[in-house]
């Protein structure tokens, strides 16, 4: 047997803070063949991303100190000189990152980018390197490589971007592939074709993949191997079905069991929380919430949402995005409906225009049965009130230079609800209903993690006593474990208070566990809703069987992405001004159950 | 790009046309009658009346700004109270000297202060950039004619490198160049401490972004990355630190011009002033606006060419 393609023994790296050292990777060892993927899991501060920059040697050389072993093809690269690391960095190992958007410099065109790589490793000429590019460009799979080639980042999408930083990584044939969590930011059907592309390119060209995420789904579509990192240390290390059949450390047994499974829940109709882990024993699964449905509280008829794009000497509107077009759904008191879809489909606009943040051009929102364009403003004002919402990014949602406690003050006092010292005590209750504690009201944002910021979120958010609360994606940006409890937070909150959520997501195994119902949505368009168990177990639309299927199924053994998936990119929703969208025609399948009458149906 | 080209002229023209209004209202609303200033305390009633009225100053106000207007479009701005020359002649005249000025030490300033500035970025509080800050700060706060007149004793009256009095109306490029060099070197110095700083900012601000990261997995040698990569998503604040100096550089160049004793718009507006020439003020805030406008519009122009985000629509 040959030796491996990377080979790292006893790495331990610290940063520097202030006189001392901090590790934050201890005596951490694996190996990766040739033509092996092995996954790095853990969750943030895991020590996953600085264990990669370690081997490329990326760390700021003052503030870091890198200690043991780290070989590449036999040959030692922590005390390489320099100009030969340069020579192995995009040479005999080549890097994807997270951020396919901010990865790539806008100022120069992707084709240049990509020359430039293959000119400093593989001794090209100009021309020669233009046509190399081009070929890649075509390996990747760019649509219309040849005119793209001269263009700049911001005209490709997420998924484009990432595949140009994929052939960059490829363009000088490297021994290794490092690939820093490179579809997170991805929707779930481009996450698949990018897995599928490195996949199909390392049984190509034989190289070893170091593929690092969170993401345990993920995993078990792509690796040979898992490590597994707990705050700096390499807790569990195997074969993927090993470790996913039987995991032997705890910490693994948790990631694992915190991992949502689409269509765990069977057909049962309502929500389930995830079992607690942290006791000792664990939790075993809780059964299904009692159904507590009731009266109809919010009702959308033909919403339509537009933006205009203006333009020219004088400004005039030029063309419209459609985002969002026609589209009629209902929520319960108590209930959850979901809207899914991937970015760019309308379902965020949709949150914001029931809550009044957008103008819809069109439709009726019916709120505890009264029509919000009907209200005059201190009508809306106390409509308002009682429908909250909670965003995406606990830290960007919260001033920095406001207290906890004065964060979720302010709405109560604003509304005249309490004044005084009463104030106080609303604030201390509604943060032990979040689970956090009264020694937290004078704290400030940055003093807490990502998922007790988002408790703080929750609790501003029920300040207002609130019936409705649309939570757009607040918890796609969590770890694992984090996200359950912070969905568990929120079931019993529903179940404590009969509160009803908008929940859109586009995370289609989280989508399982908080709904009642689910609405997919494409190019601004509802074409699907109905029951959970049956829009996920038996989907009609074709868009809807098309996005199940690319959600990862976190087992090795049901492995699903495929090399060679086709190219799509969503269809535009920006349109000439004479456009005439046709009304959403939707089709009963069963009951509850409805599709939009399209060309797939 | 045609599209967004015209709005921006169109945008100009309005300024100029509220400028001019502007201007000519405070001329009118100036304390003193010109045909007094013009003719001296001793003139008689009758010569008075006659130089008001054959300087139209009789006629109804808007006749008076419509005259004004429609001189201004063909390019008479009248005649210098002081020196009986056309306005715009004067103006011609020194013109160019004060082009020169500005546009040398403008280079010079982009020569020195954006190496500086992307220096003290890439060796962050480290000696290199503590000189520097320091060095830009004293360039900031000392005052145009006090660097001006050290560098007359050093290098004029100490060291004889450069004539004291620079006429800037020499005959060979030789003799214009050692005219330029002082004064050049007085502004262009304030101006690398602008640019310096703010290039460092920018610099340091572009560094920490993930394309930079891109650039040295992709194994680039540092310089590359720096120069290729970085320093472009740099400029943009660069490029509007340089369109505001440019007004403040004018304004400058003023103190300047009296201290190398140099012609140009600086020196021919204090004599203005000092002598109460209305008509050449006049001309001249409208010469400032314009290139105030002119320089704007380039600024605009520029920003396209060093980021392809930036669309003109």
């Amino acid at each position: 047997m040959s030796a491996p393609v990377l080979n790292v023994e006893n790495l331990t790296v610290s940063f520097r803070s202030g006189e001392a050292w901090n590790s934050v990777v201890r005596d951490f060892s694996f190996t990766i063949d040739a033509g092996e993927t092995v996954a790095v899991v853990g969750e943030s501060g895991s020590g996953k991303s600085v264990t990669a920059l370690s081997i490329m040697r990326l760390l700021p050389e003052r503030q870091s100190r890198i200690e043991g072993r780290i070989s590449l093809s036999g040959r030692e690269l922590t005390a390489l000189p320099e100009p030969e690391m340069r020579n192995v960095r995009g040479g005999e190992i080549g890097m994807i990152f997270q951020e396919p958007m901010t990865s790539l410099n806008p100022v120069l065109t992707t084709g240049f980018q990509l020359i430039e790589a293959l000119r400093r490793h593989r001794d090209m000429d100009y021309a020669a390197a233009r046509a190399e590019a081009l070929r890649l460009f075509d390996l990747v799979r760019i649509p219309d490589a040849a005119r793209r080639i001269d263009e700049h980042p911001h005209t490709f999408s997420g998924g484009q971007r990432q595949r140009v930083m994929i052939a960059m990584a490829m363009a000088c044939r490297p021994k290794l592939l490092i690939a820093d969590e490179p579809t997170t930011a991805l929707d779930v059907t481009i996450q698949a074709q990018i897995l599928g592309l490195i996949r199909e390119l390392q049984t190509e060209y034989g190289m070893a993949v170091m593929f690092i995420t969170h993401d345990m789904g993920v995993v078990a579509e792509i690796a040979d191997r898992v490590e597994v990192m707990l705050k700096g240390d390499g807790v569990e290390s195997g074969p993927v079905e090993q470790v996913f059949a039987n995991p032997r450390h705890d910490y693994t047994r948790r990631l694992l069991a915190a991992v949502p499974k689409l269509g765990a829940l069977g057909d049962t109709a309502t929500p389930r929380r995830f079992p607690d882990l942290t006791t000792t024993p664990p939790e075993p699964e809780p059964g299904p919430e009692d159904d507590q449905r009731g009266k109809e509280i919010l009702a959308v008829q033909g919403l339509v949402t537009r933006f205009d794009i203006r333009g020219g000497v004088f400004g005039r509107v030029k063309k419209r995005v459609h985002a969002v077009e026609d589209i009629s759904f209902d929520i319960r008191e108590g209930e959850t409906l979901s809207l899914v879809g991937e970015s760019g489909c309308g379902k965020s606009t949709t949150g914001r225009s029931i809550l009044q943040l957008e103008q819809p051009r069109a439709g009726n929102i019916l709120f505890e049965g009264r029509d919000l364009a009907d209200s005059n403003k201190s009508e809306l004002r106390a409509l308002r009130r009682r429908m909250q919402i909670i965003f995406q990014d606990p830290y960007g949602s919260l001033n920095p230079r406001k207290t906890v406690g004065a964060a979720i003050g302010e709405p109560i006092r604003v509304h005249g609800l309490k004044s005084g010292a009463a104030v106080e005590d609303e604030v201390v209750r509604l943060l032990e209903l979040v689970g956090l504690s009264r020694d937290h009201v004078l704290r400030y944002p940055h003093e807490f993690s990502g998922g007790q910021r988002q408790r703080i979120c929750i609790a501003r958010s029920l300040a207002l006593n609130p019936r409705l609360i649309v939570a757009d994606e607040s918890v796609s940006a969590l770890d694992a474990s984090i996200k359950a409890q912070v969905v568990n937070l929120m079931l019993d909150l529903q179940r404590e208070m009969g509160l009803a959520y908008l929940f859109i997501s586009h995370d289609i195994s989280i989508v399982e566990r908080v709904s009642h119902r689910v609405a997919v949505m494409l190019s601004g368009r509802i074409v699907e809703i109905g029951p959970r168990s049956e829009v996920l177990n038996r989907p009609v639309h074709d868009y809807t069987k098309k996005l199940i299927a690319a959600v990862p199924v976190p087992d090795p053994s049901q492995r699903r992405i495929r090399t060679g998936l086709i190219e799509e990119e969503l269809p535009s929703v920006i349109r000439p001004l004479d456009w005439q969208p046709a009304p959403s025609k939707m089709i009963e399948v069963g009951p509850d159950h409805f599709v939009l009458q399209d060309d797939s149906t | 790009m045609t599209a967004f080209f015209v709005k921006r002229l169109a945008f100009s023209v309005i300024t100029l046309f509220g400028v001019l209004t502007i201007v000519f209202f405070i001329v009118r609303v100036l304390p003193g009658d010109p045909a007094l200033v013009i003719l001296g305390d001793q003139a008689s009633q009758a010569a008075i009346d006659a130089m008001r009225d054959r300087l139209g100053l009789n006629d109804p106000l808007f006749t008076q700004y419509l005259r004004f207007l429609g001189g201004a479009l063909v390019g008479d701005w009248g005649v210098s109270m002081v020196s009986g020359r056309p306005v715009v002649e004067e103006i011609l005249k020194v013109l160019p000297a004060t082009i020169e000025l500005t546009v040398v030490s403008l280079i010079l300033g982009a020569v020195v202060g954006i190496p500086l500035g992307v220096w003290s970025a890439v060796r962050r509080n480290e000696v290199p950039d503590y000189i520097i800050r320091i060095a830009s700060l004293l360039g900031l706060s000392l005052p145009a004619f006090v660097s001006a007149i050290l560098l007359l004793l050093m290098f004029a009256i100490t060291l004889r490198w450069f004539p004291v009095m620079s006429s800037g109306q020499g005959d060979t490029l030789a003799d214009r160049a050692r005219d330029l060099a002082l004064p050049a070197i007085n502004l262009g110095l304030i101006m690398s401490a602008y640019i310096t700083r703010v290039a460092r900012s920018a610099m340091l601000e572009v560094l920490n972004q993930d394309y930079v990261r891109t650039a040295h997995a992709k194994g680039l040698v540092f310089n590359v990355i720096i120069w290729r990569h970085c320093l472009r998503n740099a400029l943009i604040p660069v490029v509007t630190v340089v369109g505001l100096y440019l007004g403040i550089l004018i304004g400058n160049s003023v103190l300047t011009e009296i201290v190398f004793n140099r012609p140009g718009l600086g020196k021919l507006i204090v004599g203005a002033l000092n002598q109460r020439d209305y008509t050449m003020l006049q001309g001249m805030m409208v010469i400032y606006t314009l290139i105030v406008v002119l320089v704007n519009l380039l600024t605009d122009l520029v920003y396209g060419l060093i980021d392809p985000r930036i669309q003109y629509s």
